[in-house]
This record gives structure tokens, C-alpha cells and sequence, in this order.
């Protein structure tokens, strides 16, 4: 039996991963992650989780605990924001490239400098090319849940998985959820099989360094060389999508929830105009959505659930054919534009029909991000109906 | 549209206001099964500064976890009744203690005043519980819950040594709002 329970988006990731039966946690402090992995750490000290807390020096040591433990053949986890995700990057590509199935939180905040403690989407969007998937959350059902789909997914196509939910707007927000059963979501997870776990009896050659070419291993077979095994990992993160989408189908019967992983749609069916965005803010124009239907205006909502691997198809499918599409973004490629902005204007690029395309930043730093400012953006984008460049909104000076 | 009634509590940080918001929002989702969210104000203040926590409760699914326009507000001290004793909804409710909060200000909102702080240190003995006192006042306040669900909110939250206490602190609070509104 679940439960139903309120508690901050913090907890209910920390309550996710204990339940998906993680045996190792190494993670350094920063707000807003930071009760993510004290409440772990009081767990693993009270003897109610059975794993091993290692309390690190850096995030960059962070990660590598976890990349070590995940190749001995250890469930790893950890959590990190902003700065702290900037400083574990290196490990990042590594973790990658080693293709470990790990399971990271980043609980997204500002990137410094100057400092800022609040929310945007920055910290993620800086890691997008680095081979990870990256899912994000927009309350904190879908935080719970998409935790426990992470694991099963990062070890079945063994490729690490960064579960995003927004600071503060969800980590430090209380709001009920359901919490399954450990027996049913530890059946759900299974348990952790890497094939090429650290054996002494069996010893394997890893990540060596490799050449140009392929080459013969020390047994006489072929071996890629590095742009074989990258070119690997890029056709399995594009598979990725459909496991994910087998992994959410066997959740919902298991649990009743989900059906939508990769996009999920709000009111679209006949919309003309469809706005995009992820995390917390595609909830938000939820209520901009309402209000304009109600004022006759054929408007949806798009929520872009994963943004790596980018799912190109599922939104060419949404999206081509609409009359016009308003990105909203907490983040951006500086000195370019939105992130999410560009890669959905490539995608659409080869359709005979494209919408007209706005992209907006909103909300950096944390700063405040009024229903009703975007709702006047929209209104004003409708009335221009045309392509918008990308505009930032809600700079004051 | 859903029905979504936004509450306030403001005071000093350290006062417990976070954990009353929790409480209503525990009491209206999970005793009562309705939609809440309990949100908090992140700035630079901790202990001492003025603080808040908002409480949104709806029949509906809650897109925007924020609260807009506040249908009640509480302000436990003349800071947080300067700086958070605003956007309140037309006929919206304030509650103040009247000890701290001298300074009332004008709106179109009906100001109920009671001694929050008072009622836990001198009738109950204890300063700490008067989050709960607080909690008691706004549920009466605003009906938004029933009594016995904020009760068996608070009574679940705290440990079986501090019940009576608690739900002492809870009623005292509840009687003179409702007391207060009557006269």
C-alpha cells in the first residue's frame, strides 16, 4: 500500500532514492540540495538505510565516489546544485563516457557569479552536452517518481541519469504526494547488475586509453576506437527514450501514475498556440492556459519532461502544424539564446510547415516570475504573430 | 476554476510560523483530502528577521505554488505586519497580536487582534507553542479547516510527552479568535 504524505521536494527525493535501494550516497552541502542529503545521512546514522554515507571534500569527489562504487557493483546516488555541479563536470563526461548507471538530484539554482541562491535552469543547461540524461520534475509526485524510474533506467541502458526539480519552488515547498510501498518500488527497481562491475577473479581492461582507430584487444577481437564508443553512446541515449517510455508504461500499471515521460501535453489537442517549458514553470502556464481559453484563445501547454536525449521526434509530432510556439526558459547559451529555444527551432527547421517560434528567458536568479507577466507576453506574441528573437523578461534595469 | 484560499503567517523568524503553515496545509491535504502547498519566503533573514509561510488550499490541483492574493493574513510582530500585511484579498481577513503589532494598518480587511504570544508564555507556560496558539487563531480565523482536522494535524506532528500542551495551545488559540470575532 502507498501513502499519502506532505512533505518538501527535498524529502520526498531523499524518500525516493532510499526506496530504489541505494547502497552508496557521497555528496557535498549546497543550497538548495543540502536537505536532500542530510536527511540521508541521518538515515544511514540512525541505521534506517542500509548504505555507505561518504562524507566528501568537493563535489568533484562527490561524483568520483560515485563512480568508483557504481563500477564495484554499488547503487550510487548524489545530489548537488549549481557551483557544485560546475565543480563535479569533469566526472560528469567521465561518468558518461564509463557509461555507469548513476542516479544524480540537481535541485537547480543560479550559477555564480555573483552569487544567488535561487532558482533557474543554468546549472543543468551547462551540463546538456555531457552525455547524461537529463529529466526534469515539475511537483513533487514527479519527483518521486521520476527518481525511481531513474534508476531503472540508467542501469537498463547503463547511462547516467540527472533527476531535475526546481529550487525552492519545489525543494523547499511542501505539497502532498504518494509514496509507494519500499517492498513494491525495491520489486520495481530490482536489484543492481552492472556487467562490468570490478571482479578480481575477472579481470577487465576499462576506459583505457584508446587510439583513432579501432584496434585489436589483447584477445584478438576488434575494438572501437573513441569515436566508435561515442558514437555508441550517443545511439543509445537516443534509444534511451523508448526504454524510458517501457519503464513508465510497467510504472503506471504497477502504481497508476504516469503516461507521459517525455512530453506532456496540457489542453493541446486543438490548440493553435502551444507554450513550451520545463520544470515547475509548465505548471505555471497551466493557469496563463486557463485564462486565455477562457477568453476564447486556442491555447496548450507543452512540458519538455526530458531535454537530453532531446526527444526531436515526439516534439516535430507535437508542435509541427501548430500556428505558433512560445518557449519559456529559466536559462541560455550566452552570447546566443535560449538553450531550449534553439534546439526546438532545429528540429522544426526541416518541416514544410513550421509555427512562428518566440523564445523567453525568464526567472534567473529566482527572480519573480508573475502569472500575470507571462501572461501579458503571451497576449502581446499572439497579437504580434510573428517569430519572437529571444527576449528576456522581467529585467528591471 | 477551483476554489483556492491563500493564508499567510508572518512573524520572527524562529517563531515556528514555517511548521504552522506545514500543519494546515497537513491538516487541509491529508486529514481532510483537499489540494495544498506550503511555501516559504527565502531571504538572507534567519532567526530574529521577519518571516513567512503561505498555505494555498484548493478543491483543485494547484498549478502555481505561490500565493497571489491572500485571503488571511497573520502578523505576529509590527515588522512582519509592515512588510507582509499586504495583498490582501477585498473583505480579506488580518489577524495581529495585539501585544506586538501596535501599528494597525488600514485596508479593506477585517483585523481581529489577540495576544498570541501572551496566551503561550502566561497560560500555557511555554513561548514555544505559540505557533500553535497562532495555528488554532487562523484556522478559527478562517474556517478553512475544520477544527478537529487542525487538531489531529498538530497532534501527529508532535511527540506524545508534548500532546497536552499542544492541544491546549491549539484551543486557546481557536476560543479567542472565535471569541474575538463575536464581540
Amino acid at each position: 500500500m502507498s501513502r499519502k504524505l506532505i512533505d518538501s521536494g527535498n524529502n520526498a527525493a531523499a524518500l525516493a532514492a532510499r526506496l530504489a535501494g541505494i547502497d552508496v550516497v557521497a555528496a557535498y552541502p549546497i543550497t538548495p540540495q543540502t536537505p536532500l542529503t542530510e536527511k540521508l545521512s541521518d538515515w544511514v546514522a540512525s541505521g534506517e538505510l542500509d548504505a555507505e554515507y561518504v562524507a566528501v571534500e568537493s563535489e568533484h569527489s562527490a561524483l568520483g565516489v560515485c563512480i568508483g562504487a557504481a563500477a564495484a557493483g554499488a547503487r550510487a546516488f548524489t545530489a548537488t546544485s549549481a557551483n557544485g555541479l560546475l565543480y563535479m563536470s569533469e566526472q560528469l563526461h567521465w561518468a558518461a563516457g564509463a557509461r555507469l548507471p548513476l542516479v544524480m538530484c540537481v535541485v537547480n539554482r543560479g550559477v555564480g557569479a555573483p552569487w544567488s541562491v535561487w532558482n533557474d535552469h543554468q546549472d543543468a543547461m551547462s551540463q546538456r552536452d555531457t552525455g547524461w540524461i537529463q529529466l526534469f520534475c515539475r511537483d513533487h509526485q514527479e519527483i518521486v517518481d521520476t527518481v525511481i524510474k531513474a534508476f531503472r533506467l540508467a542501469e537498463a541502458v547503463h547511462i547516467p541519469v540527472m533527476v531535475n526539480y526546481d529550487g525552492y519552488y519545489l525543494s523547499h515547498t511542501y505539497m502532498p504526494f504518494e509514496l509507494p510501498e519500499e517492498s513494491e518500488a525495491r520489486a520495481f527497481v530490482g536489484p543492481y547488475r552492472y556487467e562490468h562491475a570490478l571482479d578480481p577473479d575477472h579481470p577487465e581492461n576499462l576506459n583505457s586509453v584508446t587510439l583513432p582507430d579501432p584496434r585489436n584487444d589483447s584477445e584478438g577481437n576488434l575494438r572501437g576506437g573513441y569515436m566508435d564508443i561515442r558514437h555508441n553512446l550517443q545511439q543509445e541515449l537516443h534509444r534511451s527514450l523508448d526504454v524510458l517510455e517501457e519503464i513508465d508504461a510497467e510504472f503506471n500499471r504497477t502504481f497508476g501514475r504516469g503516461g507521459a515521460p517525455i512530453l506532456d501535453a496540457y489542453r493541446t489537442e486543438d490548440a493553435v498556440v502551444v507554450l513550451v517549458a520545463m520544470g515547475s514553470l509548465a505548471h505555471q502556464l497551466r493557469v496563463v492556459t486557463d485564462r486565455l481559453r477562457e477568453e476564447g484563445v486556442a491555447v496548450g501547454v507543452m512540458a519538455v519532461q526530458v531535454y537530453r536525449p532531446f526527444p526531436a521526434r515526439q516534439l516535430v509530432e507535437a508542435l509541427a502544424g501548430r500556428g505558433q510556439v512560445l518557449v519559456f526558459e529559466k536559462g541560455l547559451s550566452y552570447g546566443h539564446q535560449g538553450a531550449l529555444f534553439t534546439d526546438l527551432k532545429s528540429v522544426l527547421y526541416a518541416q514544410p510547415e513550421r509555427p512562428k517560434i518566440g523564445g523567453f528567458i525568464v526567472g534567473l536568479g529566482g527572480r519573480v516570475i508573475e502569472t500575470e507577466t507571462l501572461y501579458q507576453q503571451v497576449r502581446e506574441a499572439l497579437d504580434e504573430g510573428d517569430d519572437v528573437a529571444s527576449r528576456w523578461v522581467g529585467v528591471q534595469l | 476554476m477551483s476554489e483556492r484560499y491563500e493564508i499567510r503567517f508572518s512573524g520572527a523568524g524562529g517563531q515556528g510560523l514555517i511548521t504552522a503553515g506545514i500543519i494546515l496545509a497537513e491538516a487541509a491535504s491529508i486529514v481532510e483530502g483537499k489540494h495544498a502547498v506550503q511555501s516559504q519566503s527565502y531571504g538572507p533573514e534567519a532567526r530574529g528577521g521577519a518571516s513567512k509561510s503561505e498555505v494555498i488550499i484548493s478543491d483543485g490541483p494547484i498549478d502555481y505554488p505561490k500565493a497571489t492574493i491572500v485571503d488571511a493574513c497573520l502578523a505576529m510582530t509590527q515588522e512582519a505586519c509592515d512588510k507582509y500585511a499586504n495583498g490582501i484579498k477585498p473583505g480579506g481577513l488580518l489577524l495581529l497580536d495585539e501585544d506586538f503589532v501596535p501599528n494597525i494598518p488600514e485596508g479593506d480587511f477585517r483585523v481581529v487582534r489577540i495576544p498570541i504570544m501572551r496566551t503561550a508564555q502566561e497560560e500555557i507556560g511555554r513561548a514555544i507553542v505559540a505557533n500553535v496558539v497562532a495555528l488554532g487563531a487562523m484556522i478559527a480565523l478562517t474556517d478553512v479547516v475544520e477544527r478537529e482536522s487542525g487538531l489531529k494535524a498538530v497532534l501527529s506532528r508532535v511527540p506524545a510527552a508534548f500532546k497536552e500542551l499542544n492541544e491546549k495551545a491549539y484551543g486557546l488559540g481557536f476560543d479567542k479568535v472565535k471569541a474575538a470575532m463575536a464581540s
